[in-house]
Formats: structure tokens, C-alpha cells, sequence
């Protein structure tokens, strides 16, 4: 499906702004709260970086009814007043209603689109809720893009060693291991994207998909390595947001991220396939050591999930997985956490859930959210292996197990090849 | 007429029948072995075709296959189907053939069968649609609830499949006419029941979970919102 026709807003903001060499973009629904002081940031970043040049602030709204709009307008305006001068005149602000599907992807797409039609050569997109936001950002995600050195600027933000657990157990090193590039936050949430890249995400058929909705984070990075566009990470110090306890509901987003980055394998077969991925993107800027919200978690709780959801799914893995590999699982869930949810039995039982995706085992929504408990458990091990380590002691650990996934690759690789070659 | 020549005469019409007969049950016999050599040939042509079409890699994915091995049936899905194709196409040749016999009303059972069929076919079409739902809600009420933390999934999973399963077998037997008025009565009676004890002991004994559930469900923020929908990526 191609991308609908642009609507009557939309070309009237692009021909009222007419040009402007750097965008950044917010979307939003009902960040009234918030989105005053990234959008003031982002202003004040634009003026930090690229003075003079003309760029936009963009609101890409999906219907608030809190106000939101008002609040980016009158923030942007009084940073504007307050840089003054032709760096504040060079500033432009708007706000729209996105078209499409509700979601993160909708409103990305058509501040994408506004993008590509005042002729930016960089576009930084920023999560509405972000507390921890600096100017520094801007210049961090959008000057490499902006100099035309890369296409796609993924953040690195310093993390709280628990937080970020779909990231760090399943999307970073499964990432990393089938498409290179070595990109530490796939699903960041805040991007710098070059002209390029942001034309061939305009054109994709995938708008009227979940990607739409809740998948454009992976679906960016994805599509940036699969595409062999040049990728960069940028030191962003902390990502300051709500964190959330990784036993309480996650099902749901589990079955969003994970069932988004299966579905690319398969749309991306070909690629990750053939050869092996090599190569590392680029770190740009020193690390900053701003620090980051603790996370509270429960790992009883989460380890009794793992042991009751072992034990009464099995009748859905034994469809799903091998029998030897449930085996290994039931057993590590009766252990009740004194037999570690290792990085090998991890790795084999992601990218067995993946193959059982592939060949649609059972219902695709279903199968991701019986992994769910397997989910808690591994969660629930590193915990309690990593509970007296560094941040920096227990990112070593990530990144055992990132090496771990590229170990078990050419298994995993077969694996997938024989599904399809199935009936 | 003599005696002689009055027995003369039903001998020789009984011969006569005796040898029509006699010609009827070889040509009977002689269907008889066609269909049931044809009855294996459909048989070992559509267990092959359906099973290179991939038909017991869906029966898997939609549950059919769990259902069957759990009532103890343990050949493929493709076989079972295979089979009774083969056994319908044998009855109707051999009822076919039974014609030839002459027999009084053979042919009234014939056009009954035949008009029967359809009405078969639509009861197992709803009972093989009827356990792959059964299977599919089951497994997602199992799974939810596992998530959610629920003791009782797989009581509350096996309650799912019953019903559903009950539902179809209800319409199945209605569809074939099978004493409709009491399974109507029975199913609303067994129905009304489960959903009775369900509400029952969901209000008394899980006050504290429905309290939850309606919190986290009933009145939850907006489901989409763009920047912060996903907090612990």
C-alpha cells in the first residue's frame, strides 16, 4: 500500500515554513505535562548547534484533549523570545493532527513527511516525555546526519543496570547478531535521521501496519542496518522516564516488541541470512554521566511467575519449542532461581520462539505471550546475578550474552531455513 | 392344471428367480469389491494430497491435533478426513448397488442417505470449526491468565474449551435433527448453569481480582500514546 496523499495541513505548513535545514520532531498524545520542556530544549538545542539556520520544531499530536498543542506552542515561543535575535527568528514552531492509525508510527510519518518537503537534511525525533532532555541532544543526534557522515543516529543512553530489560535480553543482542551494526538501544525512542534514509522510510509499505502503531522504534533501526545505510550511536547520558517495575504489565508490550522485530525477520530474510554481519557503528561523544531513575523490582514475584507459567503452559511449548529445550526450561523453573536462566538456554529459547513464529506454530499473538513467563525468568536470573555488580559490571554481562546470540546465529539460521522448506 | 405340471410350472419360476437373484448379488458383490477398492484408492490419494498441502501443519497450529490426541485418537488429521471421505463414498456406492438386488424400500434408504449427507457433512464441518475455536480460546484463556497471575488458568481454560466444544456438538446435533428439543434444553440448562456458577463465584470468591481487573481494564489511560507507550524497552 503506498502512503496516502498528503492532506491539505500538511501542504500548507510545508509551504508556509517553505525551507528548513533541520527538523525536530515531537509526537505526542495528551503530554501536556511534559512536552513544554522538550519542546522549549529542542529549541534551545537548535539554537545551540545550528545558529541562524533555519529549522522547525515540529508537534505531531494524535487528538489530545489536554492541551498539548497549546503547551508546545507556548514553550517553543517563549525559548524563541528568550534566545532572541536572528538565531530565535531562524526558529520556526508548528503543531498538527496526524493522519493514520493512532500511534507513534502515524505521527513519525508525518513529521517525516513535513520534513521531506522543507527540504531538511536532518530530523531528530524526541519522545514527549522525556525529562532528562538536554540541548546537547539535538546537536548530538543531528549534526552527524546533518554533515551527511551518517544516516541514522541511534541513541546510547546510561541506563539503571534493571531497567530497559526487553531491550538488553532480546532486542539489542538478537540486533546485533543478525543485522551487525552493534546498535546498543534499537528501540531508543529519540533518532537523528538524514535525507536519504528519511526517503526511503517515506516510501516503505508499512503505514497502514503496526508499525504504525507501536513498532516504528525497531522498524527505524532495522531498517537503517538491513538497508546498509551508515549508522552511528550517540552518547545521550540519562533517558529519565517512568520506570516500570519488568513483572508488571508487559505481555502486552512484549507481544507489540517482539512480534514487531520476528516480523522483520521475515520481511528482511534475505539479508540476515546470507553472511555474517560485521562491523560495529560508530560511538560519537563522550559519555555523559548524568544519573538515572533506580528501578524497584520483584523478583519473587517474577520467579513464581516464571515456575507457574512453565508448568502450566507446557502443553502450548511443547507446540511451540523442542521437547529437549523445554526440558532444560522445566527445570530451571522448579530450581525457583538456585539454577541460573543461562545466556546459552536464553539464546536457544529466543530464537526458538522465533522460529516457531516463522511457521506460525500456534497463533502468532498467543505464542509471544507465552513467552512472557520464560521472559520473567531470564529477567528474574540476571537480577539476582547482577544484584551486587556495577552498571558497568552488569553491561559486561549484556554483552556476554550479545555474543552469545552471535554464537548460536548459524543455528538459528538453519533453523529458519528449515521451517520454510516445510509444508 | 396337474399337479405335476403346477409345480412344474413354480419350479421353474423359481429357478428363474433364483438365477435373476443369484446374477443380483454377484453384481452386488461385484460393486461391493469395486467400492471398497475405491474407497482405499480416495483414501491413499487424499491422505497424500492433504498431507502435502500442509493440512496437518494447520490442524496443529489450530489446535485440531491436540484435541484428537487428547480423545485418544492418535493418527493424523489428514488420515481422519481421508477416511471418512472413503467411508461415505463406499456407502453411497454400496447403497447404489443394493439396488440392483430389487429390494422393497432400497431405494427410498438410498435417497434418504443421499439426502442425509449434506446434513452429516455440515455437522462435522461444525464440529472440526467447533474444536479448532474451542482449542484457540482455550489456549489464549490459559495464556492470559497465566500472565495475569491466575491460579485457576487452566480450570478456567478447560471451562472455555467445554463450552465452546458443548456449543458446536449442540448445533451438530441439531443440525442432524437429533433429538433438537432436548438438546436445546440440555445445553441451555448446562449453559445457563456454568455461566450461573461462573458469575457466582467470580463476584464472591474473586471480589478482590474483579476489583483489579475492572481497574486495570475497564478504565485504563488512553491505550495509544505516542512517546511514552513503551517505558521499559
Amino acid at each position: 500500500m503506498s502512503p496516502p496523499a498528503p492532506d491539505t495541513e500538511i501542504l500548507a505548513l510545508a509551504s508556509e515554513i517553505g525551507d528548513a535545514r533541520v527538523v525536530v520532531g515531537i509526537p505526542s498524545f495528551n503530554n501536556g505535562h511534559s512536552i513544554g520542556h522538550v519542546a522549549a530544549t529542542a529549541a534551545h538545542g537548535l539554537a545551540f548547534a545550528f545558529p541562524g539556520v533555519r529549522s522547525l520544531v515540529l508537534n505531531s499530536d494524535g487528538g489530545s484533549t489536554d492541551g498539548t498543542p497549546a503547551r508546545f506552542r507556548e514553550h517553543v515561543d517563549a525559548a524563541r523570545g528568550f534566545i532572541g535575535g536572528d538565531a530565535g527568528d531562524a526558529i520556526r514552531a508548528a503543531s498538527i493532527r496526524y493522519r493514520g492509525p493512532s500511534g507513534k508510527g502515524s505521527a513519525f510519518r508525518d513529521i517525516f513527511d513535513v520534513a521531506s518537503r522543507v527540504g531538511a537534511t536532518a530530523v531528530v525525533v524526541l519522545d514527549a516525555d522525556l525529562r532528562s532532555v538536554t540541548p546537547e541532544w539535538i546537536a548530538r543526534l543531528a549534526s552527524p546526519v546533518e554533515s551527511g557522515e551518517f544516516d541514522f543516529v541511534a541513541p546510547l543512553y546510561r541506563r539503571h543496570k534493571f531497567d530497559g530489560t526487553i531491550t538488553n535480553s532480546i532486542i539489542y543482542p538478537m540486533t546485533a547478531a543478525l543485522y551487525g551494526g552493534n546498535v546498543r538501544q534499537p528501540i531508543g525512542g529519540d533518532f537523528g535521521v538524514g535525507a536519504p534514509l528519511l526517503r526511503a522510510y517515506l516510501d516503505a509499505d508499512v503505514w497502514a501496519t503496526d508499525v504504525a502503531r507501536f513498532g516504528i522504534d525497531i522498524w527505524m533501526t532495522t531498517t537503517a542496518l538491513a538497508g546498509h545505510f551508515r549508522v552511528a550511536q550517540a552518547h545521550l547520558g540519562a533517558k529519565v522516564h517512568d520506570p516500570k517495575d519488568p513483572g508488571s504489565h508487559l505481555a502486552k508490550m512484549l507481544v507489540e516488541v517482539v512480534g514487531t522485530a520476528f516480523g522483520l525477520l521475515e520481511q528482511y530474510e534475505s539479508v540476515w541470512t546470507n553472511g555474517i554481519p560485521s562491523g560495529s557503528a560508530q560511538t560519537l561523544g563522550d559519555a555523559l554521566d548524568s544519573p538515572h531513575d533506580p528501578v524497584s523490582v520483584d523478583v519473587g514475584r517474577m520467579l513464581e511467575q516464571f515456575r507457574f507459567g512453565v508448568e502450566t503452559l507446557t502443553p502450548v511449548y511443547e507446540i511451540a519449542i523442542p521437547a529437549a529445550l523445554l526440558r532444560q526450561i522445566a527445570a530451571t523453573a522448579a530450581s525457583h532461581g538456585s539454577e541460573p536462566f543461562g545466556d546459552v538456554l536464553w539464546t536457544r529459547v529466543v530464537y526458538a520462539f522465533a522460529a516457531a513464529f516463522r511457521r506460525r506454530a500456534i497463533a502468532r499473538d498467543q505464542l509471544l505471550s507465552s513467552l512472557t513467563p520464560l521472559y520473567l525468568g531470564r529477567v528474574a536470573s540476571f537480577i539476582l546475578e547482577n544484584k551486587d555488580r556495577s552498571d558497568e559490571e552488569a553491561e559486561e554481562q549484556v554483552q556476554l550474552l550479545a555474543r552469545t546470540f552471535r554464537s548460536l546465529r548459524s543455528d538459528f539460521v538453519a533453523a529458519w531455513r528449515t521451517e520454510r522448506s516445510k509444508p | 392344471m396337474s399337479r405335476d405340471s403346477a409345480f412344474g410350472t413354480w419350479f421353474y419360476d423359481f429357478t428363474q428367480r433364483l438365477g435373476t437373484m443369484g446374477v443380483d448379488v454377484l453384481m452386488f458383490l461385484a460393486v461391493l469389491v469395486l467400492a471398497l477398492a475405491a474407497g482405499w484408492l480416495i483414501r491413499a490419494i487424499l491422505s497424500r494430497t492433504l498431507r502435502a498441502i500442509g493440512f496437518d501443519a494447520l490442524a496443529d497450529r489450530t489446535g485440531v491435533d491436540v484435541t484428537l490426541r487428547r480423545a485418544g485418537l492418535a493418527r493424523k488429521p489428514s488420515d481422519y478426513v481421508a477416511r471418512f471421505i472413503a467411508l461415505l463414498a463406499v456407502l453411497v456406492v454400496a447403497l447404489s448397488g443394493a439396488l440392483s438386488l430389487r429390494i422393497p424400500g432400497t431405494a427410498t434408504i438410498l435417497a434418504n442417505a443421499l439426502a442425509f449427507v449434506p446434513d452429516l457433512l455440515t455437522a462435522v464441518l461444525i464440529i472440526v470449526i467447533g474444536t479448532m475455536l474451542a482449542e484457540f480460546a482455550a489456549r489464549g484463556v490459559l495464556i492470559t491468565s497465566v500472565n495475569a497471575g491466575w491460579r485457576g488458568a487452566r480450570l478456567v481454560s478447560g471451562v472455555t474449551r467445554l463450552l465452546v466444544l458443548a456449543l458446536a456438538v449442540a448445533m451438530a446435533l441439531d443440525q442432524l435433527a437429533v433429538a433438537r428439543a432436548v438438546v436445546v434444553a440440555t445445553f441451555s440448562i448446562v449453559l445457563g448453569g456454568v455461566v450461573l456458577a461462573l458469575a457466582l463465584a467470580f463476584g464472591l470468591g474473586g471480589r478482590d481480582i474483579a476489583r483489579e481487573y475492572l481497574k486495570r481494564y475497564v478504565a485504563p489511560p488512553p491505550e495509544t500514546r505516542p512517546g511514552t507507550e513503551i517505558d521499559n524497552q
